[in-house]
């Protein structure tokens, strides 16, 4: 992605903080096209391709699409409120496709040495984990964000609480909360 | 649960959270006073979070991403990631210029700056366009999307031989019909110069319809230039030429491994690695370290096969043991040589199991007097102990493709589709598809389509298509499978011209369940297409008329189809029990009433309820179905005989088999009850045999026809054809009793009782004592003298009235034939309350069975109505 892109992403998280909606709208599938192309590149170097993490995606996105500007901070963890909400939407289709894959359900394809990419290694199911998430988010949103920006985007208490425009302290009670009534959901003892 | 009831609960645990665990007992005490329950929510949280890892959610996830749903490369539109690794990313997508689905591997973009890897991308994409053979993966496109390279594919689906692999060995037949398979696609590439030099579980694919496609010739060297491209070839001779090791450590030649120029021959050791793998379940080669397994290719022979697998034919192992020979100069010399030998072991018997798969009409090439000699010594010799082998000269190495037209089909077979669930128990769905399939193309006038229970013995059987063509007498064969998922459902169907042996068409179907009709209709029109017929109008109406049917109705209806065909007591019931579940599942679909109808007119043909029970019943529901879609031949077929048997009305049950026989004319069942219920019946009993025939022709092998053929030729008065016709039912395996039966009457009539003794008695031990054939043996007796034993049938059966029902006319004619009029008159009585009584005097006056009672008062009685 050029400097053109760059400076309209920047210019997007700004229009953002100031309000403008629409701007919100503009910004994801640039920002879903730069997570793409570095997973692909990513995939390409094999070194990296089976360890990368989201949240090292999320950032490097960041990076090479804001990082050279001065982009002013709350726009900054704009960002990574979008790349995360993203994040988990990609991890979880992909997850979807290689569950059906391994079942032997969906299209399975050549010419590749049958490495159909995994993404589990952090202990957690994912296809489980959202599933519990939107159960979640029925109950209290705000709580299936804290999640989304903690896991998917990799950002500490204090950017998930600016994100959020709430306190750290409230942040951490409910990020505690949360992962402890996912745990439970995804033993499935958790009644809904 | 409810957002305040979390909210509630939320609260509590924060508190919880802040105390030690010594403290929170006390506090939930108090804190959940009033509410018991949200403490134990509380406290089951609490508890889960003590077996919950430190980290739980605080790594991120790993991961690949691939190209959003939408995206447009060139004119395909993305769909789903379907793949990736090392060498790109494959995608599932729309092409949007020709409505079809693809596979779309892009190189990832850092990889098409890397000279070496794109060109070898490149090179994949040439050498594999270059090729165009079934078993080879078809390329279609070569484009460059954002600075990235792609490559179009068709869109396979199925498996890698690999991941087949990881589930063990494989039976012997199907192993001998992959690499027949991989065999043909090898000798298609090796034919334009090019050698894979990479083969291996990974890139060999199987599709659901059990085809074989061979993937990723990117690593090929093109042995011989292509027209125009000589440029490029010699800067592909110099990868190679380098002695760069290519190909997968495992599945390398010995002179690749050393780095020497390899050539075809290089495929056919692959291939032999490959054979020995999925026959073992292990690799030949196969050891710690790269290094050490090269050594083995090198220098050791891998563990014997024959210890590994004890059922393998000797044929095969030596195969196998060519194809693995270190030097090139003691393998196969060439893939058709190697594909021959495969294609002789298949024809032999010495495979255990039916042959499965084995795509017909594959001609190994030329074969040369040489090859031939060193071929029929080296492998085909042991295998021709036992059997003959056809020597194969063909013309054209892939006769499906070649110019002329489509041989002609007159007549069809639909064999058994394979139930490809992996679940026995969904038998009776791939048998019930057969059955309706069969049924869709019967309707189709212009060819003679095998009924149901003729190509039902094939469904073990081991025999070739064209031997089974041979006995059905048809020029072509539909095979294929039945794949059932949740609600989704996948047919594969194949055409095959059986005198020359060779593959017309074959096309996979995937539909909802709920379309299995439509879906039906779809596959018979498509083979009507395929063997150039031309339907009339009104067969494309009928062809197209299906609609939308409940997927738990439908099966309902297949599992009463199953059980109907059984032709027991226990069958029928259970058949009736399942029309009248799918009927409860969705009242209107019209072949649940059909299957009901035909299941209470089989239960009183074969005795086991009397006509007042099914008939009525029988006629209600094959005037519903008709309400539903006077479109069905088998409604139609229901109610003649209803009208003929049951009330007489020979004209409008004529009418009722004209109509179906029109609807559908290769429907076996109404050829054969029209010639028993009308033709025979009014006499006219040339076209009663003349229509007997047919349906025999329609439905060769089928015992029940083949019996009513005896009978109505005894109803004839021809007793000698009878017999032997009959006789010739029995040579050919009928265990039906009622084949015994009508012998035993054609016996009687040609006053040669001792012999029908013997056939009543053989009828008595198949059904186990049934009456109606109880009270034949009976008649039999008596009809030869021998009161005594006729008399104690007669009360055998008399007592066996009490709790069972017992044909009372039959039972009229056992008591005649002992002198026993009072009982008999009573029996006809009773005949007259389980059916019309004017259906019973009708046949009762020209029954000679009853002359003796003429004279009697009561039987004036009994005529007046």
């Amino acid at each position: 992605m050029g400097s053109h892109a760059s400076s309209k992403v920047t210019q997007l998280l700004s229009l953002w903080s100031q309000g403008e909606a629409s701007a919100r709208e503009k910004l994801v599938p640039l920002v879903y096209e730069e997570l793409r192309r570095l997973a692909r590149r990513c995939l390409a170097d094999q070194s990296c391709a089976h360890t990368l993490q989201s949240a090292d995606l999320v950032h490097e996105a960041y990076l090479r699409l804001a990082g050279r500007a001065s982009v002013h901070y709350q726009d900054r963890i704009h960002f990574f409120a979008v790349a995360a909400r993203m994040m988990r939407g990609i991890l979880v289709d992909h997850a979807r496709m290689s569950r059906a894959a391994k079942r032997g359900g969906g299209a399975i394809t050549l010419f590749l040495d049958d490495a159909i990419a995994s993404s589990q290694d952090t202990g957690v199911d994912l296809l489980a984990l959202n599933d519990a998430l939107t159960r979640l988010a029925a109950l209290d949103a705000r709580q299936t964000e804290i999640v989304e920006l903690r896991f998917f985007g990799g950002l500490s208490i204090e950017d998930t609480a600016r994100a959020l425009g709430i306190s750290p302290a409230t942040v951490k009670r409910e990020w505690a909360t949360a992962r402890l009534w996912l745990h439970n959901a995804l033993r499935g003892t958790v009644a809904t | 649960m409810t957002p305040e009831r979390w909210r509630q609960i939320k609260n509590v645990l924060d508190s919880a959270l802040e105390l030690t665990v010594a403290e929170r007992s006390a506090f939930l005490e108090r804190a959940c006073a009033s509410d018991q329950s949200l403490r134990k929510e509380v406290e089951e949280l609490l508890a889960g979070g003590k077996e919950m890892a430190s980290n739980f959610l605080s790594t991120s996830p790993l991961l690949h991403l691939s190209l959003a749903e939408g995206t447009r490369i060139g004119d395909y539109q993305v769909k789903t990631l379907l793949g990736a690794g090392g060498m790109g990313e494959v995608y599932r997508a729309r092409d949007v210029r020709l409505h079809r689905d693809v596979a779309v591997k892009v190189l990832p973009a850092v990889l098409g700056s890397d000279p070496d890897r794109l060109r070898r991308f490149e090179q994949e994409a040439q050498a594999a366009a270059a090729l165009n053979h079934p078993n080879i993966l078809a390329v279609y496109q070569l484009g460059e999307y954002q600075g990235s390279l792609y490559l179009v594919s068709e869109l396979l689906e199925g498996e890698t031989l690999r991941k087949r692999c990881e589930r063990g060995a494989m039976p012997v037949r199907i192993c001998v019909d992959l690499a027949s398979q991989v065999a043909r696609g090898l000798v298609a590439a090796h034919e334009k110069g090019i050698v894979h030099r990479d083969l291996k579980p990974e890139n060999i694919f199987l599709t659901k319809d059990a085809r074989v496609k061979i993937l990723d010739f990117g690593l090929a060297k093109l042995k011989q230039p292509l027209q125009g491209s000589e440029t490029r070839v010699s800067t592909l001779d110099k990868i190679t030429q380098a002695g760069v090791v290519m190909g997968t450590v495992g599945y390398m030649s010995p002179e690749q491994v050393r780095g020497q120029p390899a050539d075809h021959r290089a495929d056919i050791f692959a291939f032999g690695t490959i054979l020995y793998e999925i026959l073992s379940g292990k690799r030949a080669f196969k050891k710690e370290t790269s290094a050490e397994t090269m050594v083995a290719i090198l220098k050791e022979e891998p563990p014997s096969l024959a210890q590994i697998v004890p059922n393998v034919p000797l044929a095969l192992l030596r195969i196998v043991q060519r194809c693995l020979e270190k030097d090139p100069g003691q393998r196969f010399q060439s893939v058709s040589d190697l594909g021959f030998a495969l294609d002789a072991l298949s024809d032999s018997n010495t495979i255990p199991g039916q042959v499965l798969n084995k795509s017909p009409g594959f001609r190994w090439g030329w074969i040369s007097a040489s090859t031939f000699a060193l071929a029929v010594i080296a492998v085909v010799g042991v295998v021709l102990a036992s059997s003959p082998v056809t020597v194969r000269y063909w013309r054209d190495l892939l006769p499906w493709r070649s110019t002329g037209s489509n041989p002609e089909i007159h007549s069809l077979a639909v064999l058994p589709l394979q139930n490809f669930s992996g679940d026995p128990s969904q038998e009776y769905f791939a048998d019930g598809m057969t059955e309706e399939l069969t049924a869709d193309l019967s309707k189709i006038g212009a060819v003679r389509v095998i009924s149901r229970t003729s190509a039902m013995r094939y469904k073990e059987a081991n025999k070739s298509l064209p031997e089974i063509a041979r006995e059905l007498n048809v020029d072509g064969i539909i095979e294929g499978s039945v794949e059932r998922s949740g609600n989704r459902l996948r047919i594969t169907a194949q055409l095959i011209h059986a005198p020359s042996d060779t593959h017309l068409w074959a096309e996979t179907y995937e539909r909802d369940l709920r379309d299995v009709l439509s879906l039906q209709d779809e596959v018979a029109r498509d083979i009507a297409n395929r063997i150039s017929i031309k339907l009339t109008p009104a067969e494309e109406t009928r062809l197209s008329s299906s609609g939308a049917v409940d997927p738990n109705a439908y099966q309902s209806y297949l599992e009463g189809r199953y059980y109907w065909n059984m032709r027991t007591e226990e069958g029928f019931n259970k058949g009736i029990a399942y029309f009248q579940d799918a009927i409860a599942k969705d009242p209107h679909y019209a072949l649940p009433y059909a299957g009901l109808a035909q299941s209470y007119i089989t239960l009183e043909g074969y005795g086991f309820v009397p006509g007042r029970q099914a008939f009525p019943r029988a006629e209600a529901a094959a005037l519903k179905a008709l309400q539903l879609d006077e479109g069905l031949a088998e409604p139609h077929t229901a109610l003649a005989v209803v009208f003929a048997h049951y009330n007489g009305d020979l004209v409008a049950a004529e009418k009722e088999f004209r109509r179906a026989i029109e609807l559908s004319p290769n429907y076996a069942t109404a050829h054969q009850w029209y010639a028993e219920e009308v033709l025979s019946q009014s006499g006219r009993h040339k076209e009663a045999i003349a229509e007997m025939k047919l349906a025999l022709q329609l439905d060769p092998l089928s015992v029940a026809i083949s019996t009513w053929y005896g009978a109505i030729l005894h109803r004839a008065g021809e007793d000698d054809e009878a017999i032997a016709q009959l006789r010739k039912t029995i040579d050919a395996g009928s265990n039906l009793p009622m084949t015994h039966l009508w012998l035993g009457r054609a016996y009687v009539a040609k006053k040669t009782p001792g012999k029908a003794i013997d056939e009543f008695q053989t009828s008595v031990d198949l059904s186990r004592g049934q009456p109606l054939y109880l009270a034949s043996l009976g008649y039999g007796y008596a009809v030869a003298g021998q009161t005594k034993a006729a008399a104690k049938i007669l009360a055998q059966l008399t007592e066996l009235s009490a709790r069972k029902y017992v044909p009372a006319y039959e039972m009229a004619a056992l008591c005649v034939a002992v002198g026993n009029k009072d009982q008999a008159f009573h029996w006809l009585r009773k005949a007259c309350e389980e059916n019309p009584c004017s259906r019973v005097i009708e046949t009762l006056k020209s029954d000679p069975a009853f002359d003796s009672l003429r004279s009697d008062p009561r039987y004036a009685d009994l005529l007046r109505p």
